[in-house]
């Protein structure tokens, strides 16, 4: 091969530009013309080939597999010449999530084995499939909500209902805008990406419980104006006694930054029991009192619910096995 | 299904993982040749509805071969179409030696080979529910 110092153009440009001032390596046509191998760069292909062998990944797979950035020497983040999540090696954010996600004892022992990569989500959501059916259930709700108009269904609910709805529907806006927050925290600090797009899904899905219950709120707003819908939920959500229990736990949750801890509390113990109060009986309060119509729309928000359930359970139970194992 | 032709080595196993399928063109005979979990099929590459040519990416991995111009499915198994049924690709021979594989091309003129194969779904009326076949 030619050496580049050879040759009469390169030999022109150094006499007229002074190259070599910095050495070769700061030569910028050194560089091009001896090639000096490739940077590595960070690909999950052939960890999806040692995991599946000769196996085409589907595209659930492709899109979601060992995506996340983790601090550790094996991982294919790490090759990266500015450390883990690229940003050096003594940054907060390292700190914090070596300490909160890596180091939580629920997570730790399978993040160690690169375990948790395996949890797949028994739904294979890609944000494609996610949105097309969300798509759909949205479609369903404006339907409904649309029926609510044509039908002047809201001049007809009894004062009771009213009531209920002013002191305990609007508020929940409060409860479901911390879920979203809490899927979102966990979303961050996931293990792995599959869990990560899981709680992220679950989010988009707890944002869309608050926007229909604005929605619906205003829509009552605009028929009875002058009983203030709308304006007191804040106060009623920080204030009334009915909420005091609910907020309490719900802002212990929020604060509980270490992983294992939160995901266990958040999918196995408040989710749960706050979907199954908001979600079923409150509906059937509603129901009682002579409201039908938002049983359907509560019916959508279950839908989910039970994918939440489905996926959370999964996500444990992958966790439970793995440590079993051992 | 029997037919005059001889064996062409079209690719070797390494080429083609689980789920995967490459179209290969031998003597002017577009193949699909599709791996469904390690057992290797070929079929000629194109959809008895309207001559549509089935890609790569019509295999959805697993079951179906989807034709992309019309959606017609089929059993990558078998070649049999599932949606519409009473249709079916044309399924070739082949042949794994060692890691080669091989592919019975049929060894008359694509041209003749289309009439011939087409031609009897047009006389068993399967195409003429669906508009023309060219």
């Amino acid at each position: 091969m030619t050496r580049l110092e050879d040759l009469e153009w390169y030999r022109r440009y150094k006499q007229m530009f002074g190259a070599f001032k910095s050495g070769v390596e700061g030569d910028r046509f050194f560089r091009d013309y001896e090639y000096r191998g490739y940077k590595r760069v960070w690909s999950t292909w052939p960890m999806l080939e040692k995991k599946l062998g000769r196996k085409k990944p589907s595209e659930y797979q492709i899109v979601t597999y060992a995506l996340s950035y983790w601090a550790d020497p094996r991982s294919p983040t790490y090759i990266y010449d500015k450390g883990p999540f690229e940003l050096g090696t003594e940054h907060i954010t390292q700190k914090w999530y070596k300490h909160f996600r890596d180091n939580s004892p629920f997570i730790k022992p399978l993040f160690e084995r690169g375990e948790w990569h395996d949890y797949e989500d028994p739904y294979k959501l890609t944000y494609w499939t996610y949105n097309s059916m969300a798509d759909d259930n949205e479609t369903f709700l404006d339907k409904i909500y649309e029926e609510i108009v044509n039908t002047k269904y809201d001049w007809n609910l009894s004062e009771e209902v009213l009531e209920l709805y002013k002191n305990v529907y609007d508020p929940l806006r409060y409860v479901f805008h911390i879920m979203q927050m809490e899927s979102m925290y966990l979303a961050s600090m996931a293990p792995t990406s599959s869990i990560t797009n899981v709680f992220i899904f679950m989010g988009m899905d707890h944002m869309r419980r608050v926007q229909r219950i604005a929605q619906r709120v205003k829509m009552l707003d605009i028929i009875y104006p002058s009983l203030g819908f709308g304006k007191e939920a804040r106060k009623i959500f920080e204030e009334s006694p009915l909420f005091q229990l609910t907020r309490e736990v719900l802002e212990k949750m929020l604060a509980t930054y270490d992983v294992g801890e939160s995901l266990v509390a958040f999918n196995l113990a408040v989710k749960f029991v706050l979907d199954e109060l908001t979600l079923q009986h409150l509906t059937q309060q509603f129901s009682k009192m002579g409201d039908e119509m938002i049983r359907h729309i509560h019916m959508s928000f279950y839908n989910d619910t039970l994918r939440h359930r489905h996926q959370a359970q999964e996500s444990v139970q992958n966790a439970n096995n793995s440590i079993n194992i051992m | 299904m029997s037919y005059p032709g001889e064996f062409h080595k079209v690719l070797t196993l390494d080429d083609i993982y689980e789920g995967e399928a490459k179209l290969v063109e031998v003597n002017r005979y577009e193949i699909l040749v599709v791996n469904i979990n390690g057992e290797i099929k070929a079929y000629y590459a194109r959809c008895a509805h309207a001559l549509g040519l089935i890609e790569p990416n019509s295999f959805d991995g697993e079951e179906k071969i989807i034709c992309p111009v019309h959606l017609w499915e089929y059993n990558a198994r078998t070649g049999e179409s599932i949606n519409p049924e009473g249709s079916s690709l044309f399924p070739l021979d082949v042949k794994v030696e060692g890691n080669d594989i091989f592919v019975k091309v049929p060894s008359v003129p694509v041209s003749e080979f289309k009439v011939k194969w087409f031609g009897m779904y047009r006389q068993r009326g399967v195409i003429n529910e669906f508009g023309v076949n060219s």
